[in-house]
């Protein structure tokens, strides 16, 4: 008797411990009262549970894609006035190189990574569907890197990246399927990034592409429990 | 001047000094690449899968790899550029 109560515990504690180790980093997030306004702070903590799932959906499901730590939060976007409040989330794509996409001018490069990225990435942000209708939630921000494929080799990294900006209205339309992705990328803002060197507004055009819902990482094996969508 | 013997000897005694050691060329090289085997967890995660195999990754080798910062700081924009809290 006693040697199977042993048992359960030792069963239990690893289940837990199997429970914490296949948890996300929690730095990820900017916790609410990191805000810098009252506004945030609030909206902060009303979706944290959604933030949180955001989170764990892409370190679990999309494994190539990285979250910075603080990347995900209600920031105010600087080039707007007032305290506009966007839920944010900045990515860095890790990617095989590619004599095509090293081939592309840094605007094709750029509508490449907005077509694969931003409408999948935007879909995760609002799966919690109360946002898309909460006034106090002004936008989504969608922020992409990846690493700049002219760059010397044996030479630091520089990753080259798009900020996407888009208006709740924006964001709404495109999840309930009423604007496609060419819509949004026409009625969004984006800017754009080499290194640390602002390009300054961009005119993309996108288009649909499958590859984040189809795509399949080879011999990735998700923790157990986690089931990908 | 040595005799045949002697030659012999120290010939074999140099030959024993580097067989087994990398020349500082092979070091130089090795230096450059300090990518690989960067840690004991890369070792394991590279030992553990072999060519021919169907290698196995878990989202702790994906987090490992990136914590390991194989590939150096890069050139970015920082988020206070672009977002304010």
């Amino acid at each position: 008797m006693r040697g199977r109560l042993l048992l359960a515990a030792l069963a239990a504690s690893l289940v837990a411990a199997g429970g914490v180790l296949a948890a996300p980093p929690e730095d990820r997030l900017v916790s609410p009262d990191q805000h810098s306004s009252e506004k945030a702070r609030s909206l902060a903590a009303k979706y944290l549970n959604a933030l949180r799932e955001l989170n764990a959906g892409i370190y679990h499901c999309v494994p190539w894609v990285e979250i910075g730590r603080e990347s995900i939060g209600f920031f105010r976007p600087k080039h707007l006035p007032g305290d506009d409040r966007y839920l944010s989330l900045r990515i860095f794509v890790e990617q095989d190189p590619s004599p095509q996409f090293a081939a592309l001018r840094f605007e094709e490069r750029a509508a490449s990574m907005f077509s694969r990225y931003v409408g999948g990435m935007l879909r995760r942000m609002a799966a919690h569907a109360a946002m898309l209708t909460d006034p106090a939630v002004d936008g989504f921000t969608v922020i992409v890197g990846w690493l700049k494929p002219t760059a010397q080799a044996g030479a630091q990294p520089v990753h080259e990246t798009i900020a996407v900006f888009l208006p709740r209205p924006v964001a709404a339309d495109y999840v309930a399927g009423r604007a496609k992705i060419h819509d949004v990328a026409a009625r969004g803002q984006v800017f754009g990034y080499d290194g640390a060197t602002p390009l300054g507004q961009l005119r993309l055009q996108a288009w649909e592409d499958s590859f984040l819902s189809t795509y399949r990482m080879a011999n990735y094996q998700p923790d157990p429990g986690v089931t990908c969508r | 001047m040595l005799s045949f013997p002697r030659r012999l000897l120290l010939a074999g005694a140099a030959l024993v000094l580097t067989a087994g050691c990398a020349t500082s060329e092979e070091w130089a090289i090795w230096r450059q690449n300090s990518a690989h085997f960067a840690s004991l967890d890369h070792f394991k995660f590279s030992n553990r899968n072999r060519e021919g195999q169907s290698a196995q990754v878990s989202r702790a080798d994906v987090q490992k790899a990136r914590e390991q910062n194989w590939w150096g700081r890069a050139i970015t924009v920082a988020q206070e550029e672009i977002l304010e809290r």
